[in-house]
């Protein structure tokens, strides 16, 4: 069975990616996105040794300062060190929009594939619970999680990432339905291939590509519920800094010091836009067709 | 039409019912003794008064008993009471719902108000300056996290220049003009997704109708450039807007707890929140049902209009 050619190379498997990273790298704003999330991601990782001060530590000297050599973005109240703090929270932002879409993917995914392979009863019973899951709006559904669980970490990400499994599991499936009916998924049928060796080797690998792109607009969307939740009070607590509740902090003192209130607005916004960038090139680039797919 | 509608209202009903089973298994998923929850933390019970409590909510049923007795209780409208104030949650909810409705309402016809010309004009002049500013604010419009808008506008129009009220409500009904300045900035701050999405979804359909063989012949055949666009190209362009701006609801809704709690606006956005606080787990219960209900009613019925303005979706 094992003939020469009947596989491709690796290089050949591995390739279309890196056409598509060169085309990516070709469009303005999709290395604006990039440059951005590297950023944010290297700041998050080395914050200690990125951030000029410690986000806890209270300086009562120079409080409510304005921007200055010392303290690029000022300082709040308690005269701590705002961008400190700004690089702090990108660690929540990042810990929760990564392990949302993750928790989101790792469930969704499978659940897509199931109902495209299996179809009949089994699609029938996992799409209606994804229409279900998909009719709770995210924040209403972190809300509610929060009701009764309370807000940890886990919990938020949970919450979030909840409500990211329907949107993995429908492109994994429609992706998965349009790929089985393909000429070379028959022939592998056709030489005696196992149902999951189709799945795995023929259809799973060819889902990818939505799911990137799916998942990539889902990091922004986490981002901003995750902003939300904090905003209100109900999602990462203080003292732990997250850009969420430095707002809400900032609006108190909206009046005295603007800058709490622009600078972690400011964070959140170009941060969902960077991800918005990337996920929209991306789709271009790895197939347009997706583009009725997913808005 | 009358077997696509009844196609539609069966493949519901399922999805209803597992809506209604996730929500009441917020009921299980509580750690602890749900007795406390339901009733509220404030008051010293005994074990014998926890006991006959238990066995008044049913929660010493069966959990599929429960729900069946939770379910057709909901569905004659009784939700239990809020343990906070202990009243009927349904009364909290309805003093609540038409601060988020004139809110909700105010921000979608801003954002259909703004989106269709922004729409049309960048498909119709595409590659101009406007098609350009356009696309940028759809954006920028996307990626902008309502709060922060909000915060912004306040800062604006509230701190420094003393136009506009930054909190509270007033009914739109009572007094329209005091309750207009009251609802606008907060009515941008909730719309600025939705205008975005929609823009950009009426730009995209517009471009894709106007190379379309029928609006060649209506140009052929000599007629205005003006009726091509507002009338034959229009009508096509508008069927995806249907679905998407139904989308929105879902999104409106969840944004209306954040933008509620920022403008300070008694809705039912600021009921949830306060009820999380409060640990009031009832009223968080019933408000997420009706806004999961209130989402699926409004897919079903943009479903319907759409299959009504394009009579080929219903033999799909």
């Amino acid at each position: 069975m094992d003939q020469p050619g009947s596989e491709p190379r690796p290089e050949a498997r591995t390739r279309p990616y890196r056409v598509a990273l060169k085309r990516l790298l070709r469009i303005p704003l999709a290395v604006f996105g990039l440059v951005v999330i590297v950023v944010v991601l290297i700041s998050a990782v080395f914050a200690p040794w990125v951030a000029p001060h410690d986000p806890q530590a209270m300086d009562a000297d120079r409080m409510l300062e304005g921007p200055s050599l010392r303290h690029p973005l000022g300082t709040d109240r308690m005269g701590r060190d705002t961008l400190s703090r700004l690089i702090y929270g990108s660690q929540v932002a990042l810990i929760v929009s990564v392990g949302a879409v993750s928790f989101g993917v790792i469930l969704g995914t499978p659940l897509g594939l199931f109902s495209a392979f299996f179809r009949g009863w089994t699609d029938e019973i996992i799409m209606r619970v994804m229409d279900a899951l998909v009719s709770f709006p995210s924040i209403i559904l972190a809300v509610g999680m929060i009701a009764v669980l309370g807000s940890t970490l886990i919990n938020v990400i949970v919450a979030i990432g909840l409500a990211n499994i329907p949107w993995i599991a429908r492109v994994v499936r429609s992706q998965a339905l349009s790929v089985r009916e393909l000429d070379y998924v028959t022939s592998a049928r056709a030489i005696g291939a196992s149902g999951w060796r189709i799945v795995l080797k023929h259809i799973w690998p060819n889902c990818a590509a939505p799911v990137i792109v799916q998942g990539t607009l889902g990091m922004a969307y986490a981002i901003l519920v995750e902003a939300s939740l904090s905003f209100i009070g109900i999602g990462i607590q203080p003292p732990t800094p997250t850009w969420g509740n430095m707002l809400q902090y900032g609006f108190g003192l909206l009046d005295r010091s603007p800058i709490l209130s622009i600078a972690p607005g400011m964070a959140i916004f170009v941060m969902v836009l960077a991800f918005n960038f990337v996920g929209d090139a991306l789709r271009d680039v790895l197939d347009p067709r997706l583009r009725g797919i997913i808005q | 039409m009358w077997p696509y509608i009844v196609k539609r209202l069966l493949q519901m009903v399922p999805v209803l019912l597992l809506v209604t089973f996730m929500v009441f298994s917020m009921l299980l998923m509580i750690p602890g003794d749900p007795v406390r929850a339901i009733v509220g933390s404030g008051e010293a019970l005994d074990k014998e008064q926890l006991e006959a409590l238990r066995h008044e909510l049913n929660l010493d049923k069966p959990i599929p008993v429960q729900y069946f007795i939770w379910l057709s209780r909901a569905v004659q409208g009784d939700f239990g009471r809020s343990n906070q104030t202990k009243k009927p949650v349904l009364v909290e909810i309805k003093n609540r719902l038409p601060v988020t409705i004139q809110l909700g309402l105010a921000a979608f016809l801003l954002s259909i108000v703004i989106a269709l010309p922004a729409g049309i004009i960048s498909a119709v002049r595409r590659g101009s300056r406007l098609d350009f500013a356009a696309t940028v604010l759809s954006m920028g419009g996307v990626a902008m996290p309502g709060f922060w808008l909000g915060i912004l506008l306040i800062l604006l129009f509230g701190v420094t220049l003393h136009w506009l009220p930054t909190n509270g409500f007033v009914s739109l009904v009572d007094q329209p003009f005091t309750g207009l300045k009251h609802l606008i900035l907060p009515a941008i701050s909730l719309g600025v997704t939705g205008t975005a999405l929609n823009m950009r979804q009426i730009r995209s359909s517009m471009l894709e109708v106007l190379a379309q063989d029928y609006v060649r012949t209506a140009r052929a055949k000599g007629l205005a450039e003006r009726s091509v666009i507002w009338v034959h190209a229009l009508k096509n362009a508008l069927l995806p807007v249907v679905t998407i701006t139904a989308l929105q609801i879902g999104r409106l809704l969840g944004g209306a707890v954040v933008i509620e709690t920022l403008f300070a606006l008694p809705g039912m956005g600021r009921l949830m929140v306060n009820a999380v606080f409060l640990r009031d787990i009832p009223v968080v219960q019933t408000s997420v049902l009706l806004v999961a209900a209130a989402v699926l009613l409004s897919n079903l019925i943009a479903d319907l209009i759409y299959a009504w303005l394009d009579p080929r979706i219903r033999y799909v």
